[in-house]
């Protein structure tokens, strides 16, 4: 069993016009392989802040704090290390490459897990690939497109959840995965993620709604709200949230922060 | 067979460019010949000799003198990269292929043996592209290939030959594209020219085999000085590679080709050239190729190595729908200024050309991208596409990009796009969040950068191509 | 005709015009030592564009001439609410006014010659010091020692002026006289200001112009710097604006280069400190037989510096038109950002058009960009306006005011908005009138 820990983490980002901006104030958290946690919120409560620092993203600094693995402190490995140890975010906005195809790309994340003189044969890269698409309900031709060159929204998640299953990671946060997507996408996302579900594998899902929990049933539910935890329950929690709305919670535990999201519908 | 008035009419206006091009070799020669060199440094007597040791009618002897006294006349390329090191005295104007010294394996810089190693070129190979043999074995494949093309009637051999053997055909197309007046280094070479190639495509006929330089013996084609010509007759298609690779090295501080293309009616040509010099070397080559109705000319034309490159390949569409593209890469590492790009001369109407051009400037070096697009006062309807994507590795190294684009026509539309950047963090971030460790990244993004270039390539020169980027990007990361 | 490669012009009459003046010494001598390296300086090279032929230091007459009295009050004003307003005509200046309230503030607008004499110091300390140096070619030469009228703005420290300050200024081609015009705007630390410059010519008698604007922003001030060129068709001019960019400073300049002789236009921004910011909008019309060349300039010295050039251009009739934008990214300006657009819009197949987006880049951590097109009337949109009952010509017009009107938009007087859209209508009407024939 693994655990992925998270101890009062401060986080902030650097900005052109207001300068230093702290987005974290003290987050705590605490997860293990075999579970599933979501983690809600509104906008710019800093739940991307808090997944993108798990992961590495250099454009976020923590000034207190730490996070571990296991045990030990990840804070001062690379993004690529943290990835190899066990780590991997599905983005909402991944990068696009041109010129570098899908299977081209997944084939050599594989082999940066593996020793030299143990890379993935073609013939098995093939067929994990061929059957995780299946599941996905992915085209064959996507394997062979640039890396989220041109790929719709829908297209990008599915690929992102395709990596998912094809590096089959300890811990794996999705970022506002169900963002854009569907009903029946929605269904097909959730599928591969359940088909990971086991004692060696969690999960850390960020989203606004409470829709994408029917599918992937969480054992937690986190709210997070101006930088912090501030309540933590079961799934119950999530539907409590959909019917009361964030506002209500933050009347209900008296907090003092301002909703700017409150009435934006998400694009 | 050719529309010599139509060439005629181009005359004036190809003239009127100013050009300076490219140069590569890939020469190889068998043939035992008794010693022939002109010593060092350029007289007229020197012009004479060449000629005179070739066997050449007079008209190519008095062409030689007249561009001679033009060399001695045109001023050095006032833009572009520095060559006030470049000694113009103190260089060998004519040897024949077996008068080159050849070097002793030993004596080949580790860094290029290492090289060899790396890319898996074959032994035999190595030898001769480092400069220490004049050999290569691939008389079978040539012979091979020769018969292929002899039955289609298409002519394929040294520009020398050419000369002996179809002295109407070469006289027709001789320097119409690129006249001595051009520049000086293109004065030079029609001075004191020296093998390349001559390939005739005869009406109708199609290849689908690459031609290929590197399977051609028997030839003076290693020369500094090369000569190419191309003539793609109507409804012909051909595709032409040049080059290779890998690194090769070269005695010879300086190389000046010629090369001229000539597609006709309806016909197609490809020309690939894949240069890799080594870093003493000044490539300064004239290329230039005109495509008359609906003929289309392809130029793929990758630079990797020399001290410095100046190539500015040029299409005249002077036929009515006629197509010219340039796809290009640099890359410049350290002590490498790569002055490149692509010159595109509308001079009919509905003719359309695309230039992308990739650069990779690292370690220091200089990737400048310098091209033109014009469009004459005949060009209506006309469209032109030109991209230059520029990366920059580290802090040492620098990018210019220079694009001119003039139009004297109100029925045109150009399009032109540029971006400079370091690689993308975005990109980067996203790779490693994947595990792939930074070098790896970085070596992926590069080459998806290049992809479009090496797609085109032929099988085996994509696969050495990105061995030589891999090997090349190694140690460029921390 | 050939460009002069000494000046006819002694030194004594350039002292004699100084000293009729009454400018301070330092003046004085910056005039003849200019004259001296005039010999030894080059033309300044802009790529594309030849002007060997032009006339442009072939002076005929830069000492002082009146000016007809009823010319004076010929010149239209735009009545919009100025903060101040400056008029000058041939080498007279014919009105000043500044609100009260910022003269108080110590806001300065003059004409050069009082500039001189009233704060010395200042104009000896900036003058062709900062952002322009009187050797840096021919031309900035001839000028120095040639100058014969121009302005002076100075905003202090912190002021911030909401209301435009509104100059114009007029060559007075009525008779034989050289148009030798200089501005220097000086924005002190946290200013803010508005300017609007519109130079005219009155009178048809074969002339040259040599104009200069030199701009100083200095740490985190914000000059708005808007200008209508409309030069006659018989006035040969080199016309330059140089700005220079101190930290946090920033620059927007909007200009319209409507001039309808030959002209070259050379816009610069040196973003020398750190944080500096300079957008340069551009928008050119080229008609007649006009030979019309614009070079903008933005060069990122500092670090995290952004420069943004726009230019837009349309070229009728038998008229030329080279644009240039030169974005350069030296050594050590790491972080900084320079993009660039360049559009041309050809109407008629006997003119010439050339865009040449350059990029000059010596840092790797930058971005930097750019994108040219050539083109016709955007057929879509025409069709558009035509299927509404709109004729063929005022749909054309139209169209090109849209593409144009990236820049008419920056520019922050309205009466000076109307009238370089009235400019522009009036430079499309007469090119189309000729465009059948």
């Amino acid at each position: 069993m693994s655990t992925l820990e998270v101890k009062d983490l401060h986080v902030g980002i650097d900005t052109q016009e207001e300068g230093y901006q702290e987005i974290l104030k003290g987050v705590n958290l605490t997860m293990s392989t075999g579970e599933i946690h979501a983690i809600m919120g509104p906008n710019g409560t800093g739940k991307s802040t808090l997944s993108e620092t798990i992961m590495g993203n250099p454009t976020y600094k923590v000034t207190q704090g730490d996070i571990l693995l296991d045990g030990k402190s990840i804070l001062e490995m690379p993004v690529d290390e943290r990835a190899r140890a066990g780590l991997f975010l599905a983005m909402q906005y991944p990068a696009e490459i041109a010129g570098v195809t899908n299977a081209e790309f997944m084939r050599a994340a594989i082999n940066a897990r593996r020793a030299e003189d143990d890379q993935i044969s073609v013939m098995n890269f093939l067929k994990r690939l061929d059957k995780n698409m299946k599941i996905l309900d992915m085209d064959e031709e996507m394997a062979e497109r640039y890396l989220n060159h041109g790929f719709s929204g829908g297209e990008k998640k599915r690929n992102e959840i395709l990596q998912l299953m094809m590096i089959h990671p300890s811990f794996a946060i999705l970022d506002e995965i169900d963002s854009g997507l569907d009903i029946d996408a929605l269904q097909v996302v959730s599928k591969g993620v359940n088909s990971l579900r086991g004692a060696d594998f969690g999960s850390l899902i960020i989203t606004h709604y409470q829709r994408l929990l029917n599918y992937i049933v969480p054992d937690f539910v986190h709210i997070i709200m101006d930088g912090r935890v501030v309540k933590t329950g079961g799934p119950d929690l999530a539907k409590k949230l959909e019917d009361e709305g964030y506002a209500g919670l933050r009347d209900e535990l008296g907090i003092d922060v301002s909703l700017t999201d409150d009435n934006k519908k998400e694009d | 067979m050719a529309d010599t008035k139509n060439t005629k009419n181009n005359e004036e206006m190809l003239s009127s460019v100013p050009t300076l091009e490219e140069d590569y070799d890939y020469g190889f020669s068998d043939d035992v010949k008794p010693t022939f060199s002109t010593g060092r440094g350029l007289t007229e007597d020197i012009v004479r000799q060449i000629s005179a040791h070739k066997k050449e009618p007079k008209w190519m002897l008095d062409f030689r003198l007249k561009s001679y006294e033009l060399y001695k006349k045109l001023p050095m390329p006032e833009f572009g990269p520095d060559l006030s090191d470049l000694d113009l005295k103190n260089m060998l104007y004519f040897q024949t292929a077996t008068d080159k010294k050849y070097r002793d394996w030993d004596d080949v810089p580790e860094e290029i043996k290492d090289t060899f190693e790396k890319l898996g070129v074959p032994e035999a190979e190595r030898k001769y592209l480092a400069g220490s043999s004049a050999q290569y074995e691939s008389e079978v494949v040539y012979h091979n290939m020769k018969d292929e093309f002899q039955k289609l009637g298409i002519i394929f051999t040294d520009m020398d030959t050419a000369l002996k053997e179809y002295p109407d055909l070469v006289k027709q197309y001789w320097a119409k594209l690129v006249p001595p007046s051009d520049n000086k280094f293109a004065a030079l070479n029609s001075a004191v020219w020296s093998g390349g190639t001559f390939i005739y495509v005869p009406k109708g006929v199609k290849t689908d085999t690459p031609m290929q330089s590197y399977f051609r013996i028997n030839a003076e084609n290693s020369g500094q000085f090369e000569r190419t010509m191309i003539i793609v007759d109507e409804g012909g298609s051909v595709n032409y590679v040049e080059g290779c690779t890998a690194p090769n090295y070269s005695s010879d501080s300086l190389h000046a080709a010629v090369v001229e293309v000539n597609v006709l009616k309806d016909a197609y040509c490809r020309y690939t050239t894949i240069q890799n010099w080594s870093k003493n070397v000044y490539s300064l080559e004239t290329k230039r190729a005109q495509a008359l109705e609906n003929g289309t000319m392809e130029w793929v034309d990758g630079n990797l190595g020399s001290k410095i490159t100046m190539k500015y390949p040029s299409v005249y569409l002077n036929g009515r729908g006629a197509h010219g593209t340039m796809l290009s890469i640099a890359v410049a590492g350290e002590g490498v200024d790569q002055d490149a790009g692509a010159r595109m001369i509308h001079n009919a109407p509905e003719t359309s050309s695309s230039i992308v051009s990739k650069s990779i400037a690292k370690d220091g070096g200089a990737v400048d991208y310098r091209g033109t697009v014009r469009f004459g006062r005949k060009s209506d309807g006309s469209f032109a596409h030109v991209e230059c994507d520029t990366i920059i590795m580290d802090e040492k190294s620098s990018s210019d990009t220079i694009p001119y684009n003039q139009i004297k026509n109100g029925n045109v539309s150009m399009e032109h796009e540029a971006k400079v950047s370091k690689i993308s963090e975005e990109q980067l971030y996203y790779l490693m969040t994947r595990g792939i460790s930074e070098e790896k990244a970085t070596e992926m993004i590069i080459m998806g950068f290049v992809e479009p270039f090496t797609k085109e390539l032929p099988m085996e020169y994509a696969v050495e191509l990105n061995r030589l980027i891999s090997y090349e990007m190694e140690g460029s990361v921390g | 005709m050939k460009l002069a490669q000494t000046l006819p012009v002694s030194p004594d009459k350039v002292q004699s015009f100084s000293k009729a003046h009454e400018e301070p010494a330092w003046m004085t001598d910056l005039r003849t030592t200019a004259l001296n390296q005039f010999d030894d300086l080059e033309f300044p090279k802009f790529e594309r564009m030849n002007y060997r032929n032009w006339p442009l230091t072939n002076t005929q007459e830069f000492a002082d001439t009146v000016s007809k009295a009823d010319l004076l009050d010929k010149v239209t004003i735009a009545e919009e609410k100025a903060a101040g307003v400056i008029v000058q005509v041939g080498t007279t200046t014919t009105k000043v006014e500044l609100d009260e309230d910022l003269a108080a503030k110590g806001v300065i607008l003059t004409d050069i010659f009082t500039a001189q004499q009233k704060y010395s110091e200042l104009l000896k300390e900036y003058y062709m010091q900062v952002a322009v140096k009187a050797d840096s070619s021919k031309l900035t030469a001839f000028h120095a020692a040639l100058m014969n009228n121009g302005a002076f703005l100075y905003v202090p420290k912190g002021v911030v002026i909401k209301e435009p300050i509104q100059a114009f200024y007029y060559q007075d081609s009525t008779q034989v006289q050289d148009f030798v015009h200089h501005l220097l705007l000086l924005a002190d630390e946290g200013s803010e200001v508005t300017y609007l410059e519109n130079f005219g010519t009155i009178g048809d008698t074969e002339n040259i112009a040599n104009i200069m604007a030199e701009v100083v922003a200095k740490d985190n001030s914000y000059v708005h710097f808007s200008a209508v060129d409309q030069l006659g068709p018989n006035t040969t001019t080199y016309l330059s604006r140089q700005g220079h960019l101190m930290q946090d400073a920033r620059i927007d300049w909007a200009i319209g280069a409507m001039s309808n002789g030959n002209i070259i236009s050379d816009f610069n921004s040196a973003l020398r400190g750190e944080g500096a910011h300079a957008e340069a909008n551009v928008v050119a019309i080229s008609t007649g037989k006009q030979v019309q060349g614009v070079e903008t300039r933005v060069t990122n010295f500092g670090r995290r510096t952004i420069g943004n050039i726009l230019q837009h251009g349309v070229i009728l009739q038998k008229a030329t038109l080279t644009f240039n934008g030169v974005g350069q990214i030296v050594k050590g300006a790491r972080g900084s950002d320079s993009q660039q657009e360049n559009r041309v819009l050809m109407l008629s197949n006997k003119s010439i058009g050339d865009a040449n987006p350059i990029l000059l880049i010596d840092e790797n951590d930058v971005r930097a960009g750019h994108a040219a097109s050539v083109g016709r009337v955007d057929e879509q949109q025409m069709y558009y306006l035509m299927s509404r009952g709109i004729d063929k010509k005022t749909a054309e017009r139209l169209v090109i005011r849209g593409f144009l009107g990236s820049v008419l938009a920056e520019i922050p007087a309205k009466a000076a908005r109307a009238q370089l859209t009235e400019t522009i209508e009036r430079k499309l009407q007469d090119g189309q009138t000729t465009e059948d024939d």
